[in-house]
């Protein structure tokens, strides 16, 4: 199979993803109508990069952006990815713990408070 | 001791409407401690029970019904408890389970325990006297208390027992974040980490068809204990990460 049909294949479905579940945030009025065309725009851009990726690939290695001897550009983009990525994984991951905590005190706080006015 | 002890016993009940009754009426309300009888708050709180266990509770005046909003675990229950218990000045308290499953000779054991020894901690272990209990129950565990060890460097014979009682300290450090069934593992390592002193004293158990039912490792024992693995090793993870 042609690497390029390969890399679409395997990530069309979480562009698709994507822009249904900003869709359906926006008719479930999660986000208004500027958080869907942020969330559209993300994704389109991603799903723009994936169609022209023949031609994107080219323009890098006519230019010898993907030269990996010693650090190409394309790898110093695709770490940087990476890590950003992973940061912003754990950056959710513990505002989601502080936010699961905080939300068991409220609960504590207030299950003691109504059992008290009972 | 002195004369300004209070003494509860927390019950974490989910659905327990069928013996809740029972085990609040068999459960001792004063306590004698040399020539001082202390009286016994009784608190239950009532983890989003779909049955009539608040019902059941509110028959009785003497005890104190918390009621949880919305189901949230057992952590979380006896985390409110130990809230309450906090807020309200009491100087020692005793979980147990709401299933029956504890003798309540034990809790007036392990309230005057708490009260005369040194201890912070108290763990009823049921592993000095393990006729009646399943071996596949004695197994898991065994496991959990290993897993216990290897991730927090303490080492208790019985890490999942709901019987444990505090001191006034040992309500004030203890602070469980745990929702769900790892908050046994999560007092032990509080405890170890606070520097307080943890002891354990035998307890009697009985075993019925119902108790037997209740409990995470009457469950598929091996997706229980992974699932245990995966809450204490977040809870290790987040600790250190968010304080």
């Amino acid at each position: 199979m042609d690497k390029y049909a390969l890399l679409i294949t395997l990530n069309l479905p979480f562009i698709f993803f994507g822009i249904i579940k900003a869709w359906a945030m926006y008719k479930k009025r999660i986000v208004n109508r500027f958080g869907l065309l942020l969330r559209l725009l993300f994704w389109l851009v991603i799903a723009a990069g994936l169609i022209f990726d023949r031609e994107i690939y080219n323009f890098l290695v006519a230019h010898h952006l993907t030269d990996s001897v010693p650090l190409s550009l394309a790898d110093v983009v695709l770490t940087t990815g990476v890590i950003f990525s992973l940061f912003l994984c754990m950056r959710i991951y513990t505002k989601l713990d502080l936010l699961e905590r905080r939300v068991d005190e409220l609960h504590e706080r207030l299950s003691i408070r109504l059992s008290s006015k009972s | 001791m002195n004369a300004n002890e209070k003494v509860c016993i927390i019950i974490p009940a989910y659905n327990e409407g069928t013996v809740i009754g029972s085990v609040l009426d068999a459960l001792p309300r004063s306590v004698k401690i040399g020539k001082q009888v202390l009286p016994i708050t009784t608190i239950v709180v009532n983890d989003g029970s779909a049955d009539n266990t608040s019902t059941e509770v509110t028959k009785r005046p003497w005890a104190v019904l918390i009621d949880h909003i919305m189901n949230s675990g057992a952590g979380a229950a006896t985390r409110t408890g130990l809230s309450y218990a906090r807020q309200h000045g009491f100087t020692a308290a005793i979980t147990m389970d709401a299933d029956g499953q504890h003798h309540p000779d034990d809790a007036a054991k392990l309230i005057n325990e708490i009260l005369k020894s040194e201890a912070d901690l108290i763990i009823g272990t049921r592993f000095k006297d393990t006729s009646g209990m399943p071996a596949r129950r004695i197994i898991g565990t065994r496991g959990l208390n290993l897993i216990t060890f290897f991730l927090f460097g303490v080492w208790v014979s019985d890490v999942q027992s709901g019987m444990k009682a505090f001191s006034r300290r040992a309500i004030e450090a203890i602070h469980i974040r745990s929702n769900n069934f790892a908050f046994c593992s999560e007092i032990i390592w509080m405890a170890h980490v606070q520097k307080l002193r943890i002891s354990e004293v035998p307890i009697k158990v009985i075993y019925t068809t119902y108790s037997l039912s209740k409990g995470q490792l009457g469950q598929t024992d091996i997706v229980a204990g992974m699932r245990f693995l995966r809450q204490l090793l977040k809870q290790r993870f987040m600790r250190s990460i968010n304080g």
